[in-house]
């Protein structure tokens, strides 16, 4: 089948705007987003720029915006997209080229809630033990691949980026509610703050644009609880 | 150890104030919807079933005063001279506010790009506020109490 691409693209060294190219390509039913812009990289237009590394759904390199949703390129199919698609960056971050964003501003904003295990106890001999409920109670947070498809989906994002955005709480969530971490307290106290927690809206765009399929709205609420209530169940 | 200490000291400002704020817009939105359907639900009990139209009702459950209600004819308006009223009609109007006033800084702050007239739009906002309350005040308990 024939369909119509058209891509937003962007050269900082050539354009002073944006604009829109289409390219059209023959595609299977089946053919990914992804393939779509190998193709037309490949065999028409070589100056355009993406990002892809295991494209496989893993490594959340290719989220872009897809007929006006954010989905990773690797895996939404033609056949769900349809013949006419439209593809431009993430919004919400600076364009580098085409359809490659600064990831810089996103990162910052991970690194801010302390992403990784805080535990001074010394540890046992050889692993810290920890039950299969403990470890069911964050399992889906466990799953970010940080493609930032929710962080750029948030109109509160796209308004003030001084707001973590629900990647960064996600992560911090894998974390609060682990029970082998003892950083909760510290995490919580940055979420408090005014570029925290309390700037999510419950507007429920991330959740929509999660390609692992994260409730990130259900788990930003659950780290407004444990802020108000002090607890961590 | 050392190094997470550091790092655990240096992103904490501890600032509860947006949480606070959080927990108070969803107790005050609660409280304000129920105060206003008792004073909706007192206001017929007490005779104005049938005397009052839809914008009456309506004024009188989030500002029962006398005088909003003056074409009703109903005999009963609390008139704010009971102390049980005043402190309730202001408890309604200062929650309404503030829970109004909070709604707009929030927007604000979502917003406004530039620091400095951020914190000038702010600052305008809290004299509305505290203007309000303190009319509010002077209305219920001086002028007509």
């Amino acid at each position: 089948m024939r369909v119509r691409v058209k891509i937003r693209r962007f050269n900082p060294e050539q354009d002073r705007r944006p604009y829109w190219a289409t390219y059209t390509v023959d595609a299977e039913p089946t053919d990914r987003v992804l393939d779509l812009l190998v193709q037309i990289k490949s065999y028409q237009d070589g100056t355009l720029t993406f990002r892809r590394s295991c494209a496989h759904g893993v490594c959340g390199s290719d989220a872009v915006v897809i007929n006006g949703r954010n989905r990773l390129a690797c895996k939404e199919l033609v056949q769900d997209v349809g013949r006419s698609i439209q593809i431009e960056a993430l919004r919400g971050l600076p364009v580098i080229k085409d359809l490659v964003v600064d990831m810089e501003p996103f990162f910052r904003q991970y690194r801010s809630i302390l992403p990784f295990l805080i535990n001074d106890e010394p540890a046992p001999y050889d692993e810290r033990l920890q039950s299969p409920e403990a470890r069911a109670r964050y399992d889906d947070t466990t799953k970010c691949i940080l493609c930032a498809a929710c962080t750029t989906s948030c109109p509160s994002y796209w308004a003030s980026s001084d707001y973590v955005g629900p990647a960064a709480i996600v992560q911090a969530h894998r974390f609060i509610f682990d029970d082998r971490d003892r950083g909760a307290q510290a995490r919580l106290a940055i979420l408090a703050e005014g570029t925290g927690v309390w700037r999510c809206h419950t507007i429920y765009n991330c959740t929509e644009a999660c390609p692992r399929g994260i409730q990130v709205t259900q788990a930003i609420g659950e780290v407004k609880k444990a802020i108000t209530t002090g607890e961590i169940r | 150890m050392a190094m997470t200490d550091a790092v655990l000291r240096r992103e904490r400002t501890g600032s509860k104030f947006e949480t606070y704020m959080w927990f108070f817009t969803r107790v005050s939105g609660i409280l304000f919807l129920l105060m206003g359907a008792f004073n909706i639900i007192y206001a017929n009990l007490a005779g104005g079933q049938g005397n009052m139209d839809v914008g009456a009702q309506m004024r009188w459950a989030f500002f029962p005063i006398s005088f909003h209600v003056e074409s009703s004819a109903v005999e009963v308006t609390p008139n704010f001279s009971n102390p049980f009223w005043q402190v309730y009609s202001f408890l309604l109007l200062a929650f309404t506010a503030t829970h109004g006033y909070n709604g707009i800084r929030v927007i604000l702050q979502d917003y406004v790009r530039y620091p400095l007239l951020l914190a000038w739009l702010k600052a305008l906002l809290f004299l509305l506020w505290a203007g309000l309350i303190l009319a509010s005040i002077f209305l219920i308990f001086v002028f007509a109490g």
